[in-house]
């Protein structure tokens, strides 16, 4: 299987305070990657870190067997970041408006938008189940759809790993439930790689094949999440007090 | 109405006027959306500090107001970097240094204040014919590179960090945008004052807000209500005698007025149409 993000030995600080100590990681093509730890554990940071914000002070990062400072193609690398963070809910802007953004790259500087385009825009929206609301404004959708929203807008440039940075964090439970199998469909049908972070240890490792867990600067991965040592790994990073506790409703 | 037309200075503010009502709300949208409401402010004081240095010097002033500003806005980007969190303070602080200018170069000459009320308060009479030939020229060049990069600004404005990550260009559009921030600036001086012109470039959008129902419309909108208000500013201002900037702004601030009024009257309606709906179906 092809690697298609590789981080050697990478370490990263903030105002001289190291948060990330000597990373390693492989995320091969079609992971589905959950990255778990405590608040504060540098997750989001590790993110930045493969999307070229925030550049390693030590280490390397190779993306799709390239160097990342040499890779060129980011259209194959989508992102969606948390929702409260990036975005003005009053901006004037249609889903269809917000959506298509992600195709000005590919149309060009100074060219306007062809039907083509336009279609790929009713394609991803299909796929998220938002085809109905194109013409309606971004700021006036429930999270949940607008979180969709921003998938489509990943879709629409083709990527072939989406990052996630806690997708669901202010989503009701019943649209987080339709969103994890909407990423579901994405990994399994399409083929897309993708690599979720969340300091929800419990609802991730649920859905997720693979998953890494962060905290004191470092990072652990487990092949299978099956067979995770769970009260092992919480106590190494979310401290001694912490311990999983798995319950089910029988309806 | 025809007898405004008469008079060649007239035909010029009217004019200079027009293509000023389209580059300010143009400009305008991607600064309120990207809340940088009070650049344009900023921007316009160091216009003034030009202005007063060229009339100070002899030389052409909104030529010197036109460096200024652009030299303030490269300023400003920069400072905008510097202060990360704190992205207003530059803002701020060119807006001191500004006025800081202005006042001391104002003082330093006290001849020269009648020319200078027309420009802190926007003069119909003052459009000359090279301020007109220069508005022209550059308005029609930011109107088309604008227009060209309309995709791009949006994005921008929406998300900066997810354009720069889907390849947009962000840095060098920014430092483009910041230029043509202070172009518009200057070249709106004449007809609507260093004090109003950020009024012009900000209350359309507001307006437009209200009631637009996708990006496109409220671009569309608010540069119909920016030439209403610029277009009969202008008018009143000639019948009236009163300074045009002022009038322009009045103007706008009626249309933002009319507009909130009209939004809440229509809302109520809806609201009483549906609470009788609800009662009738409860009846039933």
């Amino acid at each position: 299987m092809e690697k298609i993000i590789q981080l050697r030995d990478v370490s990263f600080g903030y105002d001289g305070n190291r948060v990330l100590e000597k990373i390693n990681l492989d995320i091969f093509e079609g992971d589905y990657l959950g990255i778990v730890g405590p608040n504060g554990s540098a997750k989001s940071t590790l993110l930045k870190l493969m999307l070229n914000i925030l550049s390693p002070q030590e280490g390397s990062i190779r993306l799709f067997d390239q160097e990342q400072h040499r890779f060129k193609d980011w259209g194959k690398i989508g992102y969606v970041p948390q929702k409260a963070t990036s975005f003005n809910s009053s901006f004037p802007a249609t889903v269809e408006e917000v959506v298509g953004a992600n195709l000005y790259p590919l149309i060009g500087l100074f060219k306007p938008m062809g039907k083509k385009y336009r279609d790929k825009i009713y394609e991803v929206l299909q796929v998220v189940g938002m085809e109905s609301y194109g013409k309606r404004l971004i700021g006036n959708l429930s999270g949940g759809q607008q979180q969709k929203v921003f998938i489509a807008r990943t879709l629409v440039s083709s990527p072939q790993v989406i990052l996630l940075d806690e997708p669901t964090v202010g989503i009701d439970l019943k649209s987080q439930g339709e969103f994890y199998q909407l990423l579901e469909k994405l990994n399994k049908e399409m083929g897309i790689t993708i690599v979720m972070v969340s300091h929800d240890i419990g609802v991730i490792t649920e859905k997720v094949s693979r998953v890494a867990c962060m905290g004191d600067k470092r990072l652990v991965t487990h092949h299978s999440c099956c067979n995770i040592p769970f009260n092992e790994v919480l106590t190494q990073f979310y401290g001694d007090k912490m311990k999983l506790m798995v319950h089910k409703h029988n309806h | 109405m025809l007898e405004i037309l008469q008079y060649s200075f007239m035909q010029r503010a009217l004019l200079a006027g027009m293509i000023i009502g389209i580059l300010c709300p143009l400009i305008g949208i991607f600064i309120v959306l990207r809340r940088m409401s009070l650049i344009g402010d900023s921007l316009s004081h160091v216009a003034l500090a030009g202005i007063a240095a060229g009339i100070l010097t002899g030389i052409y002033p909104l030529g010197m107001a036109l460096g200024a500003s652009v030299l303030a806005a490269l300023a400003i980007e920069k400072l905008r970097k510097t202060y990360e969190q704190y992205a207003e303070l530059a803002i701020a602080i060119i807006l001191s240094a500004g006025i800081g200018i202005a006042v001391v170069l104002i003082s330093m000459a006290r001849s020269f204040n009648v020319d200078l009320f027309g420009y802190l308060f926007g003069s119909i009479t003052t459009v000359l014919p090279e301020d007109l030939r220069l508005i022209a020229a550059l308005g029609l060049f930011i109107i088309g590179s604008v227009a060209l990069l309309y995709k791009e600004l949006f994005y921008i404005a929406f998300d900066e960090e997810a354009a720069a990550l889907a390849g947009i260009p962000v840095q060098w559009i920014n430092i483009f945008f910041i230029i043509v921030i202070a172009a518009t600036i200057t070249l709106s001086m004449r007809i609507v004052g260093v004090l109003l012109v950020s009024s012009l470039m900000v209350v359309p959008v507001a307006t437009s807000l209200q009631i637009a129902g996708s990006f496109k419309q409220a671009m569309l909108f608010s540069l119909i209500f920016a030439e209403l208000a610029v277009i009969s500013g202008i008018i009143i201002s000639f019948y009236f005698e009163l300074a045009s900037g002022g009038t322009i702004v009045l103007v706008s601030i009626f249309i933002l007025i009319a507009v909130l009024l009209g939004k809440n009257i229509r809302q109520g309606i809806q609201a009483k149409k549906t609470v009788s709906e609800n009662k009738k179906t409860a009846s039933l």
